[in-house]
């Protein structure tokens, strides 16, 4: 193949490519048209650029979508529990906030004098239950499910198959 | 000859004032970098080890390296076997989805949502089980039953294990 033979080509596929992303205009545009319509090799490689584009779209909607809706469908309630958490908080705060704004030099002393006490003591990294149990929010379905969580270190829940297999193994604790 | 006694007082004075400069500065390195600290370490990756066991009574006994499971079921289930499938330990970024694959072809995801003083807020879905949250202190032991498999349970055991 010649050299201009070749440059010809190179021009050409550019042009094919800057047409097919629509970033040709006016007479660029007018006088690729009318290549177009005369050449029947050029109208070929156009509709086998627009084939692989939709096909990649295709691809990219199948495989990212579900990922990425599954990753905030999970999150999701989560979300809201540790909002409820924030609430809870910003809530008991703000209550009590307003009345007693003149305490709060001696609030932060006392805050002050507790922490010193607390590293002198050893109680610091006493951090106590949780309030408000270790599960949150739990969805099973249609399924009976156990939570048992009498245990310090430890909470079981014990997803059952059907609300009849509850009788074989026993049942005795918290329901949710 | 009398050695003068200024040097060593003027000695004195400036140790002294270089302590309260010393105490000062981890005075505003406590109050300044320790909400930093940790505002870093709610970052961090959680590390969760994860246990896979098939419960049964098939008579093949309890897997010594479920002893601890072992000791949290025995009083409330009927079982004489516990097996361990699977044992290991991922890193969880915060917000991050791990997936652990179930020998039943099932799937279980977690995903940490927040740590702070009461734990670690997690989201755990257990396919063909339950999805749920869970305020989980460092090394407390979540365990879910993931359905049957054989002629037993698949359970799944979650232990946050960052400090």
């Amino acid at each position: 193949m010649s050299e201009g033979r070749r440059r010809a080509d190179d021009l050409r596929d550019e042009r094919l490519h800057a047409y097919h992303d629509g970033e040709l205009s006016g007479l660029s545009r007018w006088r690729f048209e009318r290549e177009l319509r005369r050449s029947p090799a050029l109208r070929r490689e156009l509709a086998g650029l627009r084939s692989l584009g939709e096909l990649l779209r295709a691809h990219d909607a199948q495989a990212t979508a579900p990922d990425v809706w599954d990753a905030i469908a999970l999150r999701l309630p989560a979300a809201d529990a540790r909002r409820a958490e924030g609430e809870g908080t910003e809530t008991e705060a703000g209550a009590s906030g307003w009345a007693i704004w003149w305490l709060k030099p001696v609030g932060a002393l006392a805050a002050s004098a507790a922490v010193v006490a607390m590293v002198v003591f050893g109680g610091f990294l006493d951090e106590g239950p949780t309030p408000g149990g270790v599960v949150r929010w739990i969805d099973s379905g249609d399924r009976s499910v156990m939570v048992l969580d009498d245990q310090p270190d430890t909470t079981i829940i014990w997803v059952l198959d059907g609300a009849i297999e509850g009788a074989a193994w026993g049942g005795r604790r918290e329901q949710v | 000859m009398v050695p003068s006694k200024a040097p060593h007082g003027g000695g004195d004075v400036s140790r002294s004032s270089g302590s309260r400069i010393a105490w000062g500065l981890i005075a505003l390195a406590l109050l300044l970098g320790a909400p930093g600290a940790r505002a870093e370490g709610e970052s961090a990756p959680i590390p969760v080890n994860v246990l896979v066991t098939y419960l049964s009574s098939d008579g093949t006994g309890v897997d010594p390296s479920a002893r601890r499971l072992d000791e949290k079921l025995r009083d409330q289930f009927k079982y004489d076997s516990l097996q361990v499938l699977e044992k290991r330990r991922i890193d969880l970024e915060m917000d991050g989805v791990g997936t652990i694959a179930l020998p039943n072809g099932r799937a279980a995801r977690l995903s940490p949502i927040h740590r702070g003083d009461a734990g670690v807020l997690m989201a755990v879905d257990v396919e063909g089980a339950a999805k749920m949250d869970a305020r989980v202190q460092n090394r407390h032991l979540l365990v879910i039953r993931a359905g049957r498999y054989k002629d037993g349970d698949l359970v799944l055991s979650l232990e946050p294990d960052y400090r």
